[in-house]
């Protein structure tokens, strides 16, 4: 049977970029209008399968933004193993703010930590505040992934993880971390369903 | 006005403000629907408001709060879940409407408060308020509940609802100490219950209604209720977290307890109708059905029926899990447990022999469930769910389909993680082979569940399904009023004295308006940090009795014979638990009517906490006791 890892991914970026509206794109393949913010933060999981039928399981953790939560933060990105930063292309403030995180990340996240910066929003791009350029050109700078998203489109969405779920290291089992210590601190432990719920497969029956 | 009032407690007197009778308001916060609709009255009092001359919103002062953006930011997405256009309210603003009118309110508090710090969620807060109370009182109630409730919460940093969290741990330890530790492997502190403290709750409950209900109950007391409150929800979650942890997925666990359980009122055919067009709003809001858990969908039914019959098939849904017929030996063994550690505790310190019967009960209670998760044997794991099943239908409760049973687990913030959880149990229940799978690599972290529990995550799995229940939200509140009475803040092992510090709301508060701060004061402490929440102190040695406790539990637990399990046995668990709950507190009360004295700077905020407790307990044990007779 093919190969089944498990990786802890967490969501940063400024407040109302659209983390939990990725989140929700990713793993329900939905959109809100209206999305309420996040107190704290909130964990789910997807799992993507590879072309290789290897399949990745994301136990991801979604941030709150505000600026006051942000000693949270370590809790969720100390054991991550990947990280995507969210910025909103229609607020260069929160490019920056992206910085912020990405330089924390950098500091104080695991050497290894695969980083992911996303650019939100692009049904909005006739509003848009951010190149593509500039924020490659900054990716590259400092060697992270980039991508464009749309939560609400769902453009780009898939690709962006997929993409992360590439270049983990797929080729070692994933770090085991400390089992304590933090929410989620638990890290791959192999117990994967070895499969990728497609869209109506994994609703429980409501009827 | 008062005239009304008098029937709840409200007093008149002369000079404007009226007394308020706490001890009457605090009894009739913890009945079904709370306040009603005399809470359009009562609020304000309770927050110290004086109705006749009160200030208004502040002078139209332009200059901007730093946090403006950030308030307008979360209103864009506020009234996600109600108010809902009904046809009784169909003269309701539309959302964006409302929105405008919140971000006023929540920028005219902070343009006149402006030492204070928004929050994100401080919205949901006031959102109450603004669908609660007219215009007139929404600013004057809002700045009020601010200063003397929220105002910890409202400076720049987290800290102090993090000396929230500690004392929220330190109280779980000492309601269900195995529990708790279960609880602390998965997380340091128990920031899943962040959300509830920072937002009374707000953030998390999906109907207004039950959010009034909690706001009745938590502003007829002092402000550290709400950790009492987030206690009692969190321990009323145990069967569903055992069942977690069993599955070893420490992120699933925070999500199910980040999200409130579904919580409904027990005055049957009045409750429903009103959070039903919430669900139907829920609906509308495109949330697919299988994101929805199965308690939503029961209210959805319980909407359709009561909008297509006026509310009058009503009392046959509400009748949950906790409703189902008391098994007989389990109380009267409990009973003799309790008797036989009275005896055990003779010479101990009142106030300890308390505790250790409580948490005898506890005991009892938490062995029946590991008892019940783990017995089915795992050989056969569907049938061990159809047999499960069987034993659940004469009970007529229970859906039918159990996947849609562990969404229930779920409310709308986390509603898609649950959906990885119905996933995984239906994966369990169709494919055996990954049963297996799943079986034979138990998560080697959790050891101490795996030594009280085989790893069966088929069969708790199935148990844990037929299981997941509402909650009623007065049994709630009882309980925390119990805890509040077994454990009140004056407890030396809680330590809020050393956690919150004098400038706390927690120290601050009084049922006294006088002997509150003055509002302009208030304001100012959010600038003392320091003296808001004390440094963490260093572990207390508390860790070694803990640790001795425990292995006294398990001895005591091997020593019990096991009894047969039957699904019954497990249905009545809650109810189990208040039985004990209520037996110990007819002690408990006397003991902490005498104990609960004023201590230190003269704050005298746990002076009345014994006879208030004391109205409370006649209510739930009455409840209590109507449903044993069952």
């Amino acid at each position: 049977m093919s190969k089944q890892f498990q990786f802890k991914l967490v969501l940063l970026g400024e407040s109302a970029v659209g983390k939990s509206s990725l989140v929700l794109r990713f793993v329900k393949d939905q959109f809100d209008d209206y999305r309420e913010s996040t107190i704290g933060a909130a964990f789910l999981t997807q799992t993507v399968t590879l072309e290789d039928q290897t399949t990745v399981k994301f136990e991801i953790w979604d941030t709150a933004g505000q600026e006051r939560y942000k000693s949270l933060a370590p809790m969720y990105y100390r054991n991550a193993n990947c990280a995507v930063v969210v910025y909103d292309i229609t607020q260069s403030a929160s490019l920056d703010k992206a910085k912020t995180w990405i330089r924390e990340l950098q500091r104080q996240a695991d050497p290894n930590i695969v980083i992911a910066l996303c650019g939100n929003k692009t049904d909005l791009s006739a509003r848009r505040q951010v190149t593509q350029e500039e924020a490659q050109k900054y990716a590259e700078e400092e060697g992270l992934m980039w991508g464009e998203t749309s939560a609400k489109s769902g453009e780009g969405v898939s690709e962006i993880f997929t993409a992360i779920a590439k270049k983990l290291p797929l080729t070692a089992p994933p770090p085991k971390t400390a089992a304590r210590g933090a929410p989620g601190a638990a890290g791959g432990r192999g117990v994967d369903l070895n499969r990728q719920p497609a869209p109506g497969q994994n609703e429980p029956c409501n009827c | 006005m008062s005239t009304e009032l008098d029937s709840t407690g409200s007093q008149e007197k002369s000079g404007g403000q009226e007394q308020v009778d706490w001890e009457t308001l605090r009894t009739l916060s913890v009945g079904p629907g709370g306040f009603g609709e005399e809470r359009v009255t009562i609020w304000p009092k309770l927050l110290g408001v004086n109705t006749t001359s009160f200030a208004s919103a502040s002078e139209p002062d332009s200059e901007v709060h730093q946090d403006e953006r950030q308030i307008k930011l979360d209103t864009e997405r506020s009234f996600v879940l109600y108010p809902v256009e009904t046809a009784e309210n169909a003269n309701l603003k539309n959302r964006e409407a409302l929105q405008g009118d919140l971000h006023e309110l929540l920028v005219s508090i902070f343009r006149k408060r402006r030492k204070l710090s928004y929050f994100q969620g401080y919205h949901d807060i006031v959102t109450v308020l603004f669908l609660t109370l007219p215009k007139e009182l929404q600013f004057v109630c809002a700045e009020k509940l601010s200063l003397h409730r929220l105002r910890d919460s409202m400076g720049s940093s987290l800290e102090p609802v993090l000396g929230q969290l500690r004392i929220l741990q330190r109280l779980l330890h000492l309601a269900d100490p195995k529990y708790a530790s279960i609880l602390d492997n998965n997380s340091p502190l128990p920031y899943f219950a962040l959300s509830n403290l920072l937002t009374l709750f707000s953030h998390d409950v999906p109907t207004l209604p039950v959010i009034q209900h909690i706001f009745d109950y938590l502003l007829t007391r002092p402000p550290i209720a709400s950790v009492y409150l987030a206690a009692a929800v969190l321990l009323s979650r145990k069967e569903e977290v055992f069942w977690l942890e069993q599955e070893g997925e420490d992120g699933m666990l925070h999500s199910l307890l980040s999200s409130l359980p579904d919580m409904y009122e027990e005055w049957d055919d009045q409750s429903e109708p009103q959070p039903g067009p919430k669900q139907q709003e829920a609906d509308e809001e495109s949330v697919p059905d299988e994101t929805r858990s199965a308690t939503a969908i029961d209210l959805d039914e319980a909407a359709t029926e009561t909008s297509e019959q006026e509310g009058t098939a009503e009392e046959d849904n509400v009748p949950s899990v906790e409703q189902i017929p008391t098994v007989e030996t389990a109380v009267s063994d409990e009973e003799e447990f309790i008797v036989a550690d009275r005896g055990e505790c003779m010479d101990i310190d009142p106030e300890e022999t308390l505790h250790e019967q409580s948490s005898e009960a506890e005991t009892e209670f938490s062995r029946e469930e590991t008892l019940v998760a783990s017995s089915p044997p795992p050989e056969d794991p569907k049938d061990t769910a159809t047999a499960v099943m069987k034993e659940e239908e004469p009970h007529g409760k229970m859906e039918p389909v159990e996947e849609t049973e562990v969404d229930g687990s779920a409310s709308r913030e986390d509603l898609d993680t649950a959906e990885d959880l119905s996933d995984k149990a239906a994966q369990l229940d169709t494919e055996t082979q990954l049963c297996e799978e799943v079986l034979v690599s138990p998560p080697a972290e959790h050891s101490h569940l795996a030594e009280s529990a085989p790893p069966s995550p088929v069969s708790s799995a199935s148990t844990h399904r037929v299981r997941k229940a509402r909650v009623s939200l007065t049994f709630l509140l009882a309980q925390a009023d119990a805890l509040y009475s077994l454990y009140p803040p004056t407890h030396p092992s809680l330590g809020v004295k050393t956690t919150l510090g004098p400038y706390s709301v927690v120290s601050t508060w009084s049922d006294v308006p006088a002997q509150l701060p003055d509002d302009d004061e208030a304001e100012a402490m959010v600038l003392r940090p320091e003296l808001v929440v004390l440094p963490e102190p260093p572990p207390s040695p508390e860790s070694d009795e803990e640790k001795e406790e425990k292995s006294r539990r398990k001895r005591r637990r091997l020593r019990k014979p096991l009894r047969s399990v039957r699904f019954a046995g497990v249905v009545v668990e809650r109810r189990h638990m208040v039985a004990g709950a209520v037996l110990v507190l007819g002690v408990a009360m006397a003991v902490y009517g005498v104990r609960a004295v004023p201590d230190e700077a003269g704050r005298h905020q746990w002076r009345r906490v014994g006879r208030w407790v004391g109205g409370v307990l006649v209510g739930a044990s009455g409840r209590v006791l109507d449903g044993l007779r069952f």
